[in-house]
């Protein structure tokens, strides 16, 4: 039996104002080892694609399925989101806990998992991620880079099946961008993630897809080199 | 706008489980400010101020912590011994400075001084995120503790954001000025912060739904309490106790 995709979306519809509709009709398929880079003009609805994944906001018409299963309770909408991890644009909204390990252990207690354990897989999680010795930090004593990478370890130690990053390298030095690049080159879990910067997108993912009249498109990675472009 | 002096822990006092040095603390200053009696409230600044011996805070600090406390204190040293009545011990012009409003006021400069030694050693030095989780584990309401964690992480983020909308009316020359037009931009400057942080509050309450929250904040700290935090805090009982003692049963020391 074929694995139903992580996330599907049916048929959504969505707009904030009547006149102009955000996504009309928008079916796409999201599956365990995509790695898709999502660019666009601001406007277009690339984050709100995202929020209606993770139900944060829900379609005018449509569904969510999730493994295969449609999305309704605020339960299973729960269970999607532990298992969805999103990366906000801003890192200053993602982490609200006065230090480092407070906030990657937050995901995992969440979990249901014991305070010692969330503690170990939080250290993990920053070891993993480089990020070792920045977990007594004060949250908002950390560097704009700092923050990014590790408001992305607080996404990580819930261990999540699928990533949606949101403007991942927004404010970051060529050397904090490059150390994520890093990261995400050797991360498996799969992930969409919206950018526009291009060289980023290209390192990082294998399949494109952009946004244009309210239809998701595929774009393959010759785009890219076809000078010039329409974006 | 806030510093945090005092976090610097040191060996001994620091080594306490702040819960017990919290319950310490809140029980020394109800004590405190309950007593009567002159004698009393000198032990209490005695004990208090041993405390605060042990806790080495950074004294500069300290002292203008202090300092600012006792602004308070002298504000009631003149109006109080002046509007008191009862006898009087010297006259200055109409006024009469009574005998009971100078001891009034000694009384509560010793006790205030008194509850902000034993904070000063045992609260200040704890760090924000501690003192919530112990105060949670106190059995503490679990939406003030938010309220206290929330405050603590993202005054920083507001005072970032006031900071950075007074550069830009800076870069387009304003210059704050004693007049209507300044407290108008000044309030629309702050209406703003409040928007974004309204704006904000919405967008953290998505991210930790996100990451799987329902409603239950639950925390990694573990406290373990030990032999020395019950001999602690039997000492501060039984220091306490004289203080009690002393207050109830004043004997010759009464004046």
């Amino acid at each position: 039996m074929v694995e139903p995709p992580i996330i599907a979306l049916e048929h959504i519809f969505f707009s904030y104002t009547e006149q102009t509709p955000l996504f009309a009709d928008i079916c796409f398929a999201f599956n365990r080892d995509d790695k898709i880079g999502f660019f666009g003009p601001n406007g277009k609805g690339k984050t709100t694609l995202f929020r209606l994944i993770v139900g944060l906001i829900k379609p005018e018409k449509g569904q969510v399925l999730f493994r295969g299963v449609p999305v309704h309770t605020e339960n299973q909408w729960r269970e999607l989101r532990c298992a969805v991890g999103f990366v906000l644009q801003n890192a200053d909204d993602q982490l609200f806990c006065p230090t480092v390990l407070d906030d990657v252990a937050f995901g995992p207690l969440n979990l249901g998992l014991a305070p010692d354990e969330a503690k170990k897989r939080a250290l993990e999680t920053l070891k993993t991620l480089g990020l070792e010795g920045l977990e007594n930090r004060l949250t908002h004593t950390l560097s704009g880079g700092e923050k990014k990478l590790v408001s992305l370890a607080s996404v990580m130690s819930m261990r999540p099946d699928a990533l949606l990053l949101d403007e991942p390298t927004n404010g970051l030095d060529p050397e904090a961008k490059a150390r994520l690049v890093a990261i995400l080159k050797n991360l498996p879990t799969a992930r969409i993630t919206i950018s526009h910067d291009w060289d980023f997108l290209m390192e990082i993912s294998h399949s494109f897809m952009t946004i244009n009249n309210g239809k998701l498109i595929d774009v393959d990675s010759d785009f890219f080199m076809r000078p010039p472009h329409i974006y | 706008m806030c510093d945090t002096p005092f976090l610097r822990e040191v060996p001994f006092l620091c080594r306490i489980d702040p819960r017990f040095r919290i319950v310490v603390a809140t029980a020394y200053a109800i004590a405190l400010a309950a007593i009567q009696n002159l004698p009393a409230a000198c032990l209490g600044v005695v004990f208090a101020f041993a405390l605060l011996l042990l806790a080495r805070p950074n004294p500069g600090a300290t002292c203008k912590r202090l300092a600012i406390i006792n602004i308070f204190i002298v504000f009631l040293w003149i109006t109080v011994p002046l509007t008191m009545g009862g006898d009087s011990i010297a006259a200055l012009g109409p006024f009469h400075v009574s005998r009971a409003g100078i001891f009034l006021a000694l009384l509560v400069a010793l006790k205030c001084n008194a509850i902000a030694f034993v904070f000063i050693a045992l609260v200040a030095p704890i760090t924000i995120s501690v003192l919530a989780h112990s105060l949670e584990r106190l059995r503490f309401p679990a939406k003030l503790v938010f309220l206290l964690l929330f405050a603590y992480r993202y005054i920083y983020v507001i005072e970032e954001e006031w900071k950075r909308l007074y550069t830009a009316a800076k870069l387009r020359g304003f210059r704050p000025k004693t007049n209507v037009r300044t407290y108008g931009v000044l309030a629309n400057m702050l209406g703003m912060v409040f928007v974004h942080s309204f704006e904000r509050s919405a967008r953290v309450y998505e991210a930790m739904q996100l990451r799987g929250f329902c409603g239950k904040f639950r925390s990694i700290a573990l406290f373990q309490s030990r032999l020395r935090d019950f001999v602690f805090t039997g000492a501060a009982a039984a220091a306490l106790g004289s203080i009690i003692l002393l207050d109830i049963f004043p004997g010759k020391f009464h004046g």
